[in-house]
């Protein structure tokens, strides 16, 4: 199973998908598609709790090509026989993003890019799942997280409701706080 | 053509006739014959194209690249000889066709590099010459050779094609963008696959 979750994708440009670059002289980010990848494999998937845009594929690989001249292409293609895990590809053309692994998965991170302009930071990442994502403000503090589980995408709120509903023994917000290192105080 | 002879002290080689000269414009009123020139400054190595004085402008039927405002020039009745001078200087001639036995198109790809030059396959020995001058950002080069190629230049893939061309027109065409040629080898496309190869692109997967 692929998902692309975090920016909408625009089908009217054929095989380009979506693309972020925050200057002339920086990275440019491309998710582009193979041209035997129709429009309605892309099902659209609702995030509860958010109007983060989301993509399911099924029968669908992901390759990328990541060249010394600032250029990050990623590939959707068609594939009989896809990999076996659920694969992320997570977009944003905002402020970027964290990749937090799971303790069941620690090293989720295929390939993570960004293109860094003054005033935003867009990225690009190829994640396994499960593992968190972070979603960053401009001066680079956390602003909300995503679960991006092995079955769907899940929105898990701001770091204090993570935290909220991790005292509530939510078991993966529980896991996200213990991976995240926070510092919470007690007595 | 004595002088020619004498001042590079190389054997000038043969090919075919039919000469197609892609990629960049051509000054056809230079005086001195020198129709194209990729040059940066001293010690750099000079490429050169000349047409010798049988040659005449009115000989260089021009056309543009579909999907694109990149020139070709086809001559007919032609042939090119040419001569590397150690690392100094490669030049290319244009000189008539003597009426010997000549089957093939013959390309020659000028202008700003680096570019990549890739056979399409089934023809040896299709790259007569590939050379180029680099200084700093600054790249001139040009290839000679016979059909089928692929010239990748930038984030663009050109074909120059095998004989089989409907029209001249239709000699030397757009084959895509880089993002296109990828995407069309993940479908299997073999001739997309062999330009990857080529440009020795391989892919990351999960």
């Amino acid at each position: 199973m692929l998902y692309i979750i975090g920016e909408y994708l625009d089908f009217r440009n054929g095989i380009l998908l979506w693309s972020a670059c925050n200057g002339a002289t920086r990275r440019i980010l491309k998710l582009l598609r193979a041209p035997n990848v129709a429009d309605d494999q892309f099902v659209q998937h609702r995030i509860s709790g958010c109007d983060t845009p989301a993509y399911r594929l099924e029968n669908a690989t992901v390759r990328w090509l990541d060249t010394e001249r600032k250029e990050t292409g990623v590939f959707i293609a068609a594939a009989e026989n896809p990999e076996p895990r659920t694969v992320y590809i997570v977009l944003n053309e905002d402020q970027g993003f964290r990749i937090i692994p799971h303790p069941s998965n620690p090293s989720p991170v295929y390939l993570h890019r960004t293109s860094s302009g003054s005033r935003a930071c867009s990225a690009i990442a190829v994640v396994s799942a499960p593992a968190f994502a972070e979603r960053l403000n401009y001066d680079g503090s956390p602003r909300d997280y995503f679960y991006l589980a092995e079955d769907a995408p899940y929105y898990l709120g701001s770091r204090n409701a993570v935290i909220a509903k991790a005292f509530a023994d939510d078991e993966v917000c529980r896991q996200l706080m213990q991976q995240a290192s926070w510092d919470i105080g007690t007595l | 053509m004595s002088w020619i002879y004498s001042y590079h002290s190389h054997t000038l080689r043969h090919t075919p006739p039919v000469v197609i000269i892609a990629g960049d414009e051509l000054k056809l009123d230079n005086k001195e014959g020198v129709i194209w020139e990729g040059y940066n400054r001293k010690n750099c190595r000079r490429i050169l194209v000349y047409r010798t004085p049988g040659i005449t402008p009115d000989m260089f039927e021009r056309y543009t690249i579909e999907g694109t405002n990149k020139p070709f020039y086809v001559i007919r009745r032609v042939k090119p000889r040419w001569t590397r001078l150690g690392d100094y200087e490669t030049s290319v001639f244009l000189v008539p066709n003597d009426g010997s036995t000549h089957n093939h198109t013959t390309y020659m790809w000028v202008g700003r590099g680096p570019f990549t030059p890739i056979p399409c396959g089934g023809h040896k020995d299709t790259i007569k010459i590939n050379d180029r001058t680099f200084i700093d950002r600054k790249c001139y080069q040009m290839c000679l050779a016979t059909g089928a190629v692929w010239i990748c230049y930038d984030e663009l893939v050109y074909e120059l094609c095998w004989d089989d061309y409907e029209s001249f027109n239709r000699a030397v065409k757009l084959v895509g963008t880089r993002d296109e040629i990828i995407a069309r080898a993940l479908t299997g496309d073999k001739d997309c696959q062999k330009i990857l190869q080529g440009l020795n692109i391989t892919l990351q997967t999960p």
